[in-house]
């Protein structure tokens, strides 16, 4: 099922083990060299947890099961709180294409719920196929120049 | 040997703002139309409103299409306040042109320089059916203060300061860098023409932070500029002994290997023109020397210097 970045903000995450609460989602981390969601980010500040995908075990339309608390984890280095911070976060980054041109601003970002690899980028009225993501830094989201996409 | 161009005063200090963004789908265009029109008619109302007439430049500048930036321009040049030296600046504008539309604004009129819209020499052209990849004719002073960008880690890694290219070689060599942020003053490295992935309209990319080169590392022409050879301010004389005006800026082909094909000119006559450069060229760091039919291509923007480049090169070829 095709999930969208947006559409998943503050959903519940819910322990399978306790069925107790553990937070929400705040946003995605994606690992932009095989285009798949990395990790889950639950909460804010210092009290932000991480799931990576792997740990999941569904990803459902009305809450995110997890097998148990143990799944959680506080972001491991540096460059992790940043993106957990959302230095990274894709929704609201400037693309810009590899040749150098603005594309807009990603308004959102849709992947298959039970991979996690991205489906779309969505800039505008325009969907750019994630597979032309090149790279992610703080500054922009690099994408292959496609002339269609071009505004 | 290189010579390093210095940016000049950008347009956005005439009017404030930034400059509009009006060239892109239809119903931007549309609205463009609309904008100025309205500009037009507050621009020549009594008494002056200065606001009305920055907002009809402010449109030119951003890339309108020719015909109407011209009625524009007609008419704010004949209101006896209008402080000439805006209109000149703004006419030409040193925002990014988006070319290509204009281009296809004008080519509906008939097309430019006569040769259409399907010679593959017109290359810097845009053009969706051929999958060509895009390429702009933008000047130094457009160049000077990109970001420059990571392709792999979308990071600003640092900014154009200075523009280096080589006469004789007509074609860009390198920039030289300023760190990145409000006060960041000057990198210690630079970036050489072969390490750049592309020059777009928004940023200059590279690989990775890593193609930044240690200026001690870099080519000499890249490293030390020779500052004394610089051409802007150089006479434009034709083989012929006619002066065709000044050098104020230079026209480079981007999205490819940076090569330089144009010069903006300060016309003897008044007033901005561009000239098309023939690949190669020897300056002298007081004048440069052209040939005589350089004179019958001097453009009135960087589309007609577009539309002409190949054209004043193929007339170069045959003779």
């Amino acid at each position: 099922m095709s999930e969208s970045f947006r559409g998943c903000r503050g959903r519940k995450v819910i322990s399978r083990a306790s069925a107790s609460d553990l937070g929400v989602v705040s946003h995605l981390l994606v690992d932009t060299q095989r285009r798949q969601v990395a990790a889950v980010v639950i909460g804010s500040g210092r009290k932000t947890q991480l799931v990576d995908w792997g740990g999941l075990s569904g990803f459902g339309p009305d809450a995110v099961m997890v097998a148990d608390e143990a799944a959680l984890r506080p972001p491991g280095d540096d460059g992790e709180r940043a993106a957990a911070d959302g230095k990274l976060e894709l929704v609201g980054k400037k693309a810009l294409s590899d040749r150098g041109n603005e594309l807009g601003k990603i308004d959102d970002v849709t992947f298959d719920a039970d991979t996690g690899t991205l489906e779309d980028l969505i800039i505008g009225d325009r969907r750019i196929p994630a597979g032309s993501l090149l790279g992610c830094g703080s500054y922009a989201a690099v994408l292959e120049e496609r002339q269609e996409d071009l505004g | 040997m290189s010579t390093a161009v210095h940016a000049l005063p950008q347009a956005d200090a005439v009017t404030g703002g930034p400059p509009l963004r009006v060239i892109g789908g239809h119903g931007q265009r549309r609205d463009a139309r609309r904008l100025l029109v309205h500009a037009l008619r507050s621009a020549l109302e009594e008494p002056f409103n200065p606001v009305g007439v920055a907002k009809a430049l402010a449109v030119m500048a951003a890339g309108a299409p020719r015909a109407l930036r011209r009625v524009v321009a007609v008419g704010v040049h004949a209101h006896p306040a209008v402080p000439s030296a805006w209109f000149r600046i703004r006419l030409h504008g040193d925002g990014p042109h988006r070319l290509a539309d204009n281009r296809c604004d004008r080519g509906r009129g008939g097309g430019c320089g006569g040769r259409g819209g399907s010679a593959p020499a017109a290359g810097w052209e845009r053009d969706r059916h051929q999958g060509q990849a895009m390429k702009l004719l933008m000047t130094a002073s457009q160049i000077h203060g990109l970001p420059v960008v990571t392709v792999r880690g979308g990071e600003d890694v640092a900014e154009v300061r200075d523009v280096i290219y080589s006469p004789e070689a007509g074609r860009l060599v390198g920039v030289t860098l300023n760190k990145r942020g409000f006060l960041a003053g000057r990198s210690r490295e630079v970036l050489p023409a072969e390490a750049i992935h592309a020059i777009g309209q928004h940023a200059v990319m590279v690989l990775e932070e890593s193609s930044l080169v240690a200026r001690d590392d870099a080519p000499d022409e890249v490293a030390h500029p020779a500052t004394e050879r610089d051409v802007l301010g150089n006479d434009v004389l034709t083989e012929g002994g006619t002066s065709l005006g000044t050098v104020s800026d230079l026209v480079l082909l981007v999205g490819g290997s940076g090569e330089v094909v144009g010069y903006q000119i300060d016309k003897a006559g008044g007033g901005q023109g561009y000239i098309p450069l023939p690949a190669q060229l020897s300056v002298s760091g007081v004048a440069l020397v052209v040939p005589n039919i350089t004179e019958e291509f001097v453009a009135d923007d960087l589309v007609g210097l577009g539309a002409s480049v190949d054209d004043f090169r193929a007339r170069l070829g045959l003779k």
